[in-house]
């Protein structure tokens, strides 16, 4: 399914069953973190394939990774307390920060950017630098068309 | 909100940051406002407590107050990046007509604190000829929204915000409206959406987990799951990627 980039968290599927993301995305690492979430976003799920954009089924599994992130991060960081009760303890107990929270949000608007303005030369990647609008990859070739 | 307190105005160390981390304990704040913050740092008129419960009145009433300190150069609880001081004359508009109305001749918005400032800035406003907002209690939620728009538009940016670098002002509650969670992105769904269908949201609310998800909601409910408005870009591009036969089987195992 995940033939592009990195595989994805085990529980970043339509078949997820559980209104909670798993104890394991609350740990500072390991495959289903938080920290593997972003990794995998760094590592652009929406990237070319075989030189074609990223078709719906990819984009669609990709905003839902994204979106369980936030929503989980959120009912960790900005819960009522009235409401914490009712949540598992490792949600509760979880070691998720609003850096994360940041570190998160930083990949959205990675992706968003890459979506925007398609593919960074592989060149500026490697010295770091930000291309120039001229250098980016011309509009046919855009991630969503 | 969530970083809203810095440790140079906490009045002593509190173990609830400690022991939650990452998590604002709301409710002890709003008991106690003297035992999480120092006293310059509150507005007399208004209890800080969770945002989501505040009015938009003492909500502003206390990212003015801040900002008043920030320009004064003394310690503030948050640091405001552009500082978006429009925000905060349009809000003396709202406290000045709020107050004029409950009968309070007092015309300060800080609790007496910036008695003077705040009337300086109203004559500045008067001199200029700037519209004043006639308080309106059908109107009270979408002041919000009308403030933070203005926060947007001048490119202002708090940096206690945790959506904040882009300057969009409803960031600052977007984590509790998206703690809240559906209701909050329902309410945004069904502004975009027919009368017909708007109805049938209502009694048909989106399920919690992705396997109860029929394709054909799966847009609506990758909506409901973040008010991050990067997300909901992203959310929104969705209906401009391409449809491949690989994508459509894949689609259909789900």
């Amino acid at each position: 399914m995940n033939a592009v980039g990195r595989p994805a968290p085990d529980w970043g599927h339509w078949g997820y069953g559980k209104e909670f993301l798993p104890a394991s995305f609350h740990k500072t690492t390991g495959a289903g973190s938080l920290s593997h979430v972003v990794s995998w976003i760094k590592g652009n799920p929406l990237t070319l394939f075989r030189d074609e954009p990223a078709g719906y089924y990819r984009v669609e599994n990709t905003l839902l990774v994204l979106g369980l992130t936030l929503r989980e991060l959120a009912r960790v960081l900005f819960m009522e307390e009235d409401t914490f009760q009712d949540y598992p303890a490792y949600v509760r107990n979880s070691e998720l920060t609003i850096k994360d929270w940041d570190n998160a949000r930083v990949g959205c608007q990675m992706l968003v950017n890459y979506v925007q303005d398609g593919p960074v030369p592989k060149s500026d990647e490697s010295n770091g630098k930000a291309p120039d609008s001229a250098s980016r990859v011309p509009e046919k070739n855009k991630v969503l068309q | 909100m969530v970083l809203l307190l810095s440790i140079n105005c906490l009045t002593a160390p509190i173990p609830d940051f400690q022991n939650l981390p990452g998590r604002t304990p709301w409710l002890g704040i709003g008991k106690n406002n003297d035992a999480h913050i120092v006293k310059k740092c509150q507005v007399d008129k208004h209890t800080l407590q969770d945002p989501s419960r505040m009015s938009q009145q003492a909500v502003i009433a206390y990212l003015s107050h801040w900002y008043k300190r920030q320009e004064a150069d003394k310690d503030v609880p948050l640091k405001f990046l552009n500082p978006p001081g429009h925000v905060f004359e349009m809000h003396d508009d709202i406290t000045h007509e709020v107050d004029k109305v409950a009968g309070d001749k007092d015309n300060n918005n800080d609790g007496g604190k910036d008695n003077e400032e705040g009337e300086s800035s109203q004559e500045r406003r008067a001199a200029k000829g700037k519209h004043v907002v006639k308080p309106s209690a059908d109107r009270g939620a979408r002041k919000k929204d009308d403030v933070a728009q203005s926060v947007n538009a001048g490119g202002g940016n708090i940096s206690i915000a945790t959506e904040d670098q882009e300057g969009d002002g409803r960031d600052v509650d977007e984590g509790q409206n998206e703690f809240r969670g559906r209701p909050a992105a329902n309410r945004k769904r069904e502004a975009n959406q027919g009368g017909v269908e708007r109805k049938k949201k209502k009694e048909d609310p989106l399920p919690i987990t992705p396997a109860e998800v029929d394709p054909e909601l799966r847009k609506a409910f990758l909506e409901s799951l973040s008010d991050d408005k990067r997300y909901q870009k992203l959310v929104g591009l969705l209906d401009t990627a391409n449809v491949s036969i690989v994508d459509l089987f894949c689609y259909s195992k789900g």
